[in-house]
Parts: structure tokens; sequence; C-alpha cells
């Protein structure tokens, strides 16, 4: 589904990804985890064109990311994207916010696209709060708002950016159990996360990633039990508890 | 917080007392001719681009007619003289604020202007004559050009103003800061005519021959005269008297034939555009 | 030469005992006055509209991938900020009326909207570049192209966060628009020189001109308020 062939990418004079590979197959379960500065978001940001990148290719679906502002709103229809700090859209109610993409982008009719919008409510749990306003919702009520908002445009691969990692802890579990759904339907995703127990229960292939480099790639379970890498047995001997 | 209010007050305080104090110095200082000796200095009001009463020479320098007049009264007095330039229908204001001693500034003497400043005797008479646009020709009087298409320029508050307003009942009368945007305004085509006094008529056509023509038989007459705030009597009769002196004794000839008749300054002024 | 003398002239910093008040010149210039005001209203209303307009199109091309509508932009906004506005409305009735044609309506609105659009442009743009930039992340990972970016997520919310200073321009505009009159077009203030230069009767109405205006500004100061809040509720 996703091929990514050594990645390059900088920031000014630093670079941030020095030549990264990894493959995502159709329904796979993909987390990235790593140190801040890693290179990790950067990355995740690539796949849908937030970030531009200086060497290597990155192709969804068939479609060469990169290319050509066609291609790069191609695939943009085929990912949705979940942010840490979640970017409802603070001057539309919540019902608007999901439908927004459809109406506009995919062209669907109004009714149609609302239609879409309260199922998908129904299904993050937040039947009731279509005619709020995003600021009027906990953080982990807008973040299952956002999920819901990109999953209306029936996206291929979902990419998740830190989902939880703004959120209050006693407000994780509502946003993890949402996406813990959406692996068990078969959704391709791809997360970057510090979420250890989402991880090890969910994850199919887990990546880990150091300044810029891919460091280890392993099945979720032999990753977590047995690392190989020096440094990410370093890594995780500091974030297990 | 409270030192703020400490700055604040002392501030307004300072402020009250300068104001007060300085209200009871200039409650010492006089007014007319003493006033205006002990000051060492005469504060004269104009309007320049009135040619050739007043005008700026390429040196930057306000010259003309009544220049040489308010030069004069000041060697009379025995002080310096200074010059403020202002629009035409700010001098009046400027007077009655008392900011100015005098206006020599080609203004008319009018029973308006009487209620507001007193003025000396005559010293200039003049009249209103018309500046044409080439487009509308054979103009002879101002009836001729009293049509609902044209429109006549001139400077707001002056005797120019007044005079246009009410003999214009069909053309638009168009008001400008000073004679220069008047002029400008004819120059473009957008007015017919300007309505102004003969000599500013004369020199400004001179200046602009191939779009205009001027009518100079004067259809008003003009009393010029110095124009002092009201309440200095003395002021009043000591400019009556020299007056007086001024025009029986040659420099008042000279100066005109100078500024009127002979002209040499005419490449020393740069023509308003 | 006695003390008396001292209470007969007025001192020199201008308190004038002998200029008596009569505000009754307003009442029969009333008319005048009106069909002034009616002027600087239209004037102001029209180069507001204009002027936002110019101001939307100049904050958009400041801030858009072309180099050169950055360009171009920039050369508008500092060329009007860096001139006065009595120039401008010179240079465009006088100087430019040398070789088109223009009424002093037409190039008092053109002046006032080209003077307001640039200080708009920039009030807008600097609106626009306040937004978080993840909401327009969010809206490019939905698939929007940078005008639906635009125009359905940053303008509207752009919009609301500008209206004070917005509104601060507006007034300015009316205020500035008294300038007008030096090109001889009726507006409250040309209609007020006109009736001082009559009547001599300077601070009644000069005081009377200044109330005007303070209730044109404040009207539009106020609706503007009521603007914010009706859109704050959904904050």
């Amino acid at each position: 589904m996703i091929e990514i062939q050594d990645v390059r990418k900088r920031f000014g004079r630093h670079e941030v990804l020095k030549g990264v590979s990894l493959s995502v197959a159709k329904g796979e379960v993909f987390v990235i985890l790593g140190p801040s500065g890693s290179g990790k978001s950067t990355l995740l940001r690539s796949i849908n064109g937030l970030e531009t990148i200086e060497g290597g290719s990155i192709v969804v679906d068939g479609v060469r990311v990169h290319d050509s502002r066609e291609t790069l709103h191609q695939v943009r229809q085929l990912t949705g994207m979940v942010f840490q700090q979640f970017n409802l859209f603070p001057h539309r109610t919540v019902l608007q916010n999901i439908a927004m993409a459809p109406i506009h982008v995919q062209k669907k009719p109004r009714a149609e696209a609302e239609e879409i919008a309260r199922t998908l409510l129904g299904k993050v749990g937040l039947p009731d709060k279509a005619n709020a306003y995003p600021s009027r919702l906990s953080g982990g009520q807008q973040q299952r708002v956002a999920i819901a908002r990109a999953l209306a445009m029936s996206p291929k691969v979902m990419l998740f950016d830190e989902p939880t990692s703004a959120l209050d802890p006693e407000l994780i579990k509502e946003v993890l159990d949402v996406m813990k759904d959406l692996a068990k339907e078969g959704m391709t995703m791809i997360v970057v996360t510090h979420e250890i127990g989402f991880a090890k229960e969910v994850a199919d292939t887990v990546v880990f990633i150091d300044d810029g480099i891919k460091i280890e790639e392993a099945a979720a379970d032999r990753f977590f039990t047995t690392p190989t890498h020096e440094r990410t047995q370093l890594f995780l001997s500091k974030i297990l508890l | 917080m409270s030192w703020i209010r400490k700055v604040t007050a002392a501030c307004l305080m300072a402020f009250v007392v300068t104001v007060v104090l300085g209200g009871f110095a200039a409650q010492a200082q006089d007014k007319g001719v003493e006033g205006i000796k002990k000051r060492g200095k005469l504060v004269v009001g104009t309007a320049s681009g009135y040619y050739p009463f007043e005008m700026v020479d390429k040196k930057n320098e306000l010259v003309g007619f009544d220049v040489d007049v308010a030069k004069a009264i000041a060697k009379e007095m025995g002080v310096q003289v200074e010059f403020q330039n202002y629009a035409f229908s700010g001098l009046v204001p400027a007077l009655q604020a008392n900011k100015i001693d005098v206006v020599i500034a080609g203004m008319t003497i009018t029973d308006k202007r009487k209620e507001v400043v007193d003025f000396s005797d005559t010293y200039f008479v003049s009249g209103q004559a018309l500046l044409v646009h080439k487009s509308v020709p054979n103009v002879k009087k101002p009836e001729d050009l009293d049509k609902k298409e044209y429109t006549i320029a001139v400077s707001m508050g002056t005797t120019a103003d007044q005079t246009a307003t009410r003999i214009f009942k069909n053309a638009t009368v168009k008001k400008f800061e000073g004679s220069a945007l008047a002029g400008l305004e004819l120059i473009s085509g957008k007015a017919q005519a300007v309505v102004h006094e003969t000599p500013w008529v004369a020199i400004y056509n001179r200046m602009n021959p191939q779009v205009t023509y001027p009518v100079l038989e004067p259809f008003t007459t003009e009393n010029l005269g110095i124009a002092v705030p009201k309440g200095n009597p003395d002021l009043v009769a000591w400019l009556n008297t020299f007056l007086k002196k001024y025009k029986d004794g040659g420099d008042y000839k000279k100066a005109y034939a100078y500024w009127f008749v002979d002209m040499p300054w005419w490449d020393a002024v740069p023509p308003k555009k | 030469m006695g003390v008396g003398d001292a209470f007969r002239r007025p001192p020199a910093f201008g308190v004038n005992a002998m200029y008596k008040l009569d505000f009754a010149v307003l009442a029969d210039y009333w008319p005048a006055l009106l069909a002034g005001l009616e002027m600087t209203v239209k004037v102001s209303v029209l180069s507001i509209c204009l002027g936002t307009l110019m101001g939307v199109a100049g904050a958009l091309a400041k801030t858009s991938r072309f180099r050169a509508l950055r360009a171009l932009a920039f050369t508008y906004v500092e060329w009007i900020r860096n001139t006065p506005l009595l120039i401008q409305i010179l240079f465009i009735y006088f100087g430019l009326g040398v070789f088109f044609s223009l009424s002093p309506l037409v190039a008092s609105v053109f002046a006032l909207s080209f003077f307001s659009g640039a200080y708009i442009t920039e009030i807008i743009r600097a609106g626009i570049q306040s937004i978080h930039r993840g909401q327009r992340e969010a809206a490019f990972s939905l698939g929007m192209t940078d005008g639906q970016a635009m125009f359905l997520v940053v303008l509207p919310q752009a919009i609301r966060r500008i209206l004070p200073p917005l509104a601060g321009q507006f007034i300015t505009l009316i205020k500035d628009s008294s300038l007008i009159s030096v090109i001889a077009v009726s507006d409250l203030t040309y209609v007020a020189k006109n009736i001082v230069t009559t009547t001599f009767r300077a601070f009644e109405v000069w005081l009377a001109i200044a109330v005007f205006y303070f209730v044109l500004s404040f009207a539009l100061s106020w609706s503007v308020r009521s603007l914010e809040h009706r859109l704050a509720q959904s904050d």
C-alpha cells in the first residue's frame, strides 16, 4: 500500500531524514517509535505531502506523492490525518467540520455528507454533539471528532501523528479505543505514538527511528520482547515502566 | 500603580501652572503699536499665490507689492518683519485668534469682514476680472459664462468667491484653497473660467497663454486694505498715517511700476503650474 | 496706559472676550450641512467597500505562492504607506488628471480606496498569518485546494480576529475623507469651510463639524462591536 524508499529531508542545514525506507501493507497497523527530534513526525507528514522531500520517493496506493500538485491532491484524498493538536475548525460546528471535505472536495450533496457525518459521529461515540462547536468539547472528544472528520473522506490509509500526546491522561483511553476499533475493521494505519500499551496490543509492525535513521523494524511482539539493536534497547528501557 | 498616578498628577499640575502663568504673562503684553514695538517684530499674515502682491521666488523667498508695503511698515516702526503664510480663508480666523498682528494679502474691505476685523484705509484699488479657457471663446462679461454646463473656479473665502457665488445662478462655482489650485482646475479644462482680481488674471494668463485668455475689464471695484484685529484703534490710526505718507511719496510709485508695469521680477518667480 | 488697559485688550495666548457665540448660524445652514454629511457618508461607504476588496486581494497576493504577486503587493503597500494621503489625492486628481479626465468624486473614491486598501492589506495579511498553521494543514490533509483552505478555513477565522483593527481603519477613513475638500468635493468639511469663510463663525461651525464626524465614527465602531459580539457566540 505504501512504499517509502530512501527518503531524505533537511530543514536548512539540519538533515532530519537520512535515507529511510519502509513499506506498509494493506490492513497493517504500523507504529513508529522514537525520541523527539528523531524525524518520525516529519516522516509521517511526508506521506501526505505536508512535508517535501529532497531525496527518495514515497508511493501511496500506486501514486507517487511528490510528483506534482495533481498527485499530491490525489494522495491527500487517499489518506486521512489526525493531528496532535486536533486542528478542528473552530468556526464551524462538529457536524460541519466532518461534512466539509465531502461537500467541497468530493462534491457530495449536503444531505448525503451530513448523513455520513452523523454515522461517523455515532461510530466514535459522540452522536449528540453534532451541533456543538469544538471549543465546547473536551480534548478527547475533539480528537474523536477529528478522527471522524478524517474518516469522512473514506481514506485507504489513516495517519496518526501522536494523537494522544496532548491529552489529559484520563481522556487518552477513549481515543485509543476508537483507534483499536478502526484497526479491527482492517484500516491501514500508520501511528506515531508514545503509547506503548497501544502498540503492544494493536500494532502489527513497529519501527524505531532515531536521528533520521531507521534503527530497527520488526513484528510487534518480537520488537518488544527481543529488540536486537542496542539503541532500541536503551530507548525501550527508558520508556517502559 | 500609584507612581503612575503621581507622575500623571505632576504633569497635569505643570500644565495648569504653565497655562495660568502664561496667561498672566500674556495679560501683561500689550497689543497695538506699543505691543508690536515691545516685541520687536511685526507678524504679517499673508496668502502667497496672489500675483503680484505676494508670491514666492526661485530662492523660496516671499516677494511682491504687499511684501514691500509690509517691510516699509516694519522699517517705519523700527521692528523686524515676520511673514506667516496661510490659506486665504485662514487669515481672518488667524487675526481673530491673535496669531498675527496684521493681514496684508490683497484683502478687499467688505462690510461682512468689518464685522469681525478692522481695516486701514484703502491702499490699492482693484477689481474682479475673468480668466477664461480657450474652449469657450468670445466671453466679454461674466453673464456669458452663466450656463449650467460651465464650472467657475475661485479661491475660497475671497471676494472673488463671494462675487461669483452671487452672480452665477446656473453655472457651478467650485471653491479651492488658494488661487493656485483654482488655476490648475482651469488649465486642466475642468473649469471654464476663474474669477479673480485683474493683476492676478493678467499675470496668470501670461504664464499660461496657450490655454487661457483674459477678460480684464473689471466688473467690480475692490478696495484693498490692511486688516487688523478689533480693538486696536491706535494701530489703525498709525497705519492710515503711514499709508498717506507712503502713497504720496515716491516709494509707492516705484513699487507700482516695478510690480505691475515693468515687471522685471518676471524671470525670478517660477510660474505656478 | 494703565492697568485698566490690560482688561480691555485680550491676552496674547488666545482668550478673546470679544467673540460672541452664535449657534444660530448652524440652523441657517442646516440643509447645506446635511448635504455635506450625505456626501461624506457616500464617499466613505464606497471607499470602505472598494478598499476592503483591494485589501483582500492585496493580502492574498502578499501570501501567495507567486513571487511576482508578492512583489506587486509589497510595492503597492509601501508606496501608499509612505506618501501622505493629501499628496495621493492631489496626484490622482490634478496629476493623473492631465492624462485622464477624472471627476473629483471619482478621484476621491479612487484615492481613498487605494489608500485604505493598502492598510487593510496589512491588517488582513496579519490576520491570515495569525491563524495557526495546523488549520491549513488539516484542510490540506482533507484534500482541500489552496483556495478552499483559504476561503473556507483561514479567511473566516482571520476576519473575526481582525475586526477591531479593521474597524479602526474604517474610522480613520471617515476622518481622512475630509481631505477631499481640497479638490472641491462638497463633503462635510468643504461645506464647513464655505460657511466659515462667509460667516466667520469659526468656533461654532468647526465644533459642529467635529460632532458630526464623531457621531459617524462612533456609529461605525458601535456596529462593528456588535458584529464582533454576534460572531463570538461560536467561541
